[in-house]
């Protein structure tokens, strides 16, 4: 007995090092289940203003690039103005049918404008987190695009901050369709270059072109349908032989984020109480 | 000893600080993200508490996590590096020393700085094996893996020789007045 005390004084480190290890273990592997994990994420309120600093910091360095782009836009609309004022007076007043299915698809949603103030691109999970939570109206799994096309989905949110889960981490899978044509996939990233995501599971007679746009499909309430992803590069057969795997050039330039919008559906509630009702009366059918 | 606590959560914050904000945005070609966290367990004497440099190294491990979504990676590696560090300390100073050797802190100036590198060189390298390894349990690309621990590890080598020299350059400066 008084061996083993001894044993156990001399070697305790041993034992503080075996339990902290298995407490890093534990982090690293239950990481999205804990709903208490916020507190070792960025998106923990102490940290996140650190970040923001940072990244005012950034933004403000980078001024005189964001000056030149907004320029260029402010030209380049400045042009689209004028020749839609031009073909709006050519135009007959009442509104065409694709007009009206546009106006439509984004009735409904509302914008939240948010601020980036941190992100990732090089690891195989990148999140970013913006200025917005709870209090502004930002919730879990609300669309997040910016001013390319969709950058991700809404993990977490705080009182103040929220985090993303971008298009480009492993874990993202964002339903999409081929723009004219109606297949949908799922979009998925392999962890290689933030520049490109896989398109999987499009049936193989679907005729697909390189240079199609790629689309959301508003199956699910998190995103409207229409929203740009990117263009096809390449079409390969999937691994499984059983469907088509598309290499998509994502419309996102996520190592520039800084303005993005949190999308949100103000008939959500509605819809899911509805699903959720056809779900149970499905059950007592059976 | 309580001037000794201070001193150490000074290094703490100051390493901390300088990984966070400077160094953890730092990267060549997307790959080669220096870790200088690691500096601070390297500088315990042999006469600390094991206990104490695991726990430190836990600690500090964590505080860099939280700041890059990693949770646990970095833990576990300077957990593992906190447990190492006496016994390659040990390893790579001089036996001919004559002072009492558990007072030692170590540094370039007492193991001389062939010595340090190389103890610097092995304590960097275990660090980011054992870091890309935990990240690569999920996702795994080899050559990426190789390129991000080989250009890690020599840019960690550089700036934490550097943050060394100009420590003990400081260091002597300040004997040379009193």
């Amino acid at each position: 007995m008084h061996n083993l005390l001894e044993f156990l004084k001399k070697y305790n480190y041993w034992f503080l090092f075996i339990v902290l290890e298995i407490i890093s273990g534990t982090l690293l592997f239950h990481f999205n289940q804990f709903q208490g994990s916020v507190w070792f994420t960025s998106a923990n309120e102490v940290v996140a203003r650190i970040d923001r600093q940072y990244a005012d910091m950034m933004a403000f360095i980078r001024l005189k690039q964001v000056n030149k782009d907004l320029t260029r836009q402010n030209i380049r609309l400045q042009r689209q103005v004028n020749e839609l004022r031009a073909a709006l007076s050519k135009a007959n007043h009442v509104p065409t049918p694709t007009e009206r299915q546009v106006l439509d698809s984004l009735k409904g949603y509302s914008l939240i404008e948010a601020r980036v103030v941190s992100n990732s691109i090089l690891k195989s999970e990148n999140y970013i987190v913006i200025d917005k939570g709870q209090d502004d109206g930002v919730h879990t799994e609300m669309g997040v695009i910016a001013s390319g096309g969709v950058v991700g989905i809404v993990v977490y949110a705080g009182r103040h901050y929220s985090m993303i889960l971008p298009t480009i981490n492993v874990k993202s899978n964002i339903s999409c369709r081929i723009r004219h044509s109606n297949y949908f996939g799922s979009l998925q990233w392999d962890g290689g270059s933030s520049l490109y995501a896989y398109l999987n599971d499009v049936p193989r007679y679907a005729k697909i072109k390189v240079g199609d746009y790629v689309e959301t499909s508003g199956y699910s309430t998190v995103f409207p349908s229409g929203i740009f992803v990117g263009r096809v590069v390449s079409v390969d057969n999937a691994p499984d032989g059983l469907s088509l795997q598309m290499k998509v050039n994502l419309s996102t330039d996520f190592g520039a984020l800084s303005d993005v919008c949190v999308v949100v559906n103000d008939e959500r509630a509605e819809l899911e109480s509805l699903q959720l009702h056809l779900m149970k009366s499905g059950e007592n059918a059976q | 000893m309580l001037g000794n606590f201070f001193r150490r959560l000074f290094y703490f914050v100051l390493l901390l600080a300088l990984q966070v904000l400077i160094f953890n945005h730092v990267q060549i070609l997307g790959y080669a993200t220096p870790m200088i966290c690691l500096y601070f367990i390297l500088l315990f004497p042999p006469s600390a508490s094991r206990t104490v440099v695991v726990a430190w190294g836990f600690l500090m491990g964590l505080c860099q996590d939280i700041f890059t979504n990693t949770p646990g990676m970095n833990a576990a590696a300077l957990t593992l590096l906190g447990l190492l560090q006496p016994v390659l300390y040990k390893a790579f100073l001089a036996k001919d020393s004559d002072e009492d050797e558990s007072e030692l802190l170590p540094s370039a100036r007492v193991m001389g700085w062939p010595a340090f590198l190389r103890y610097l060189l092995v304590a960097v390298l275990i660090q980011q094996v054992v870091f890309y390894l935990l990240e690569a349990f999920s996702f795994f690309h080899w050559q990426d893996m190789l390129i991000n621990i080989l250009g890690g590890s020599l840019m960690s080598l550089l700036f934490i020789a550097a943050i060394e020299s100009v420590r003990i350059g400081g260091a002597s400066k300040q004997q040379g007045r009193a």
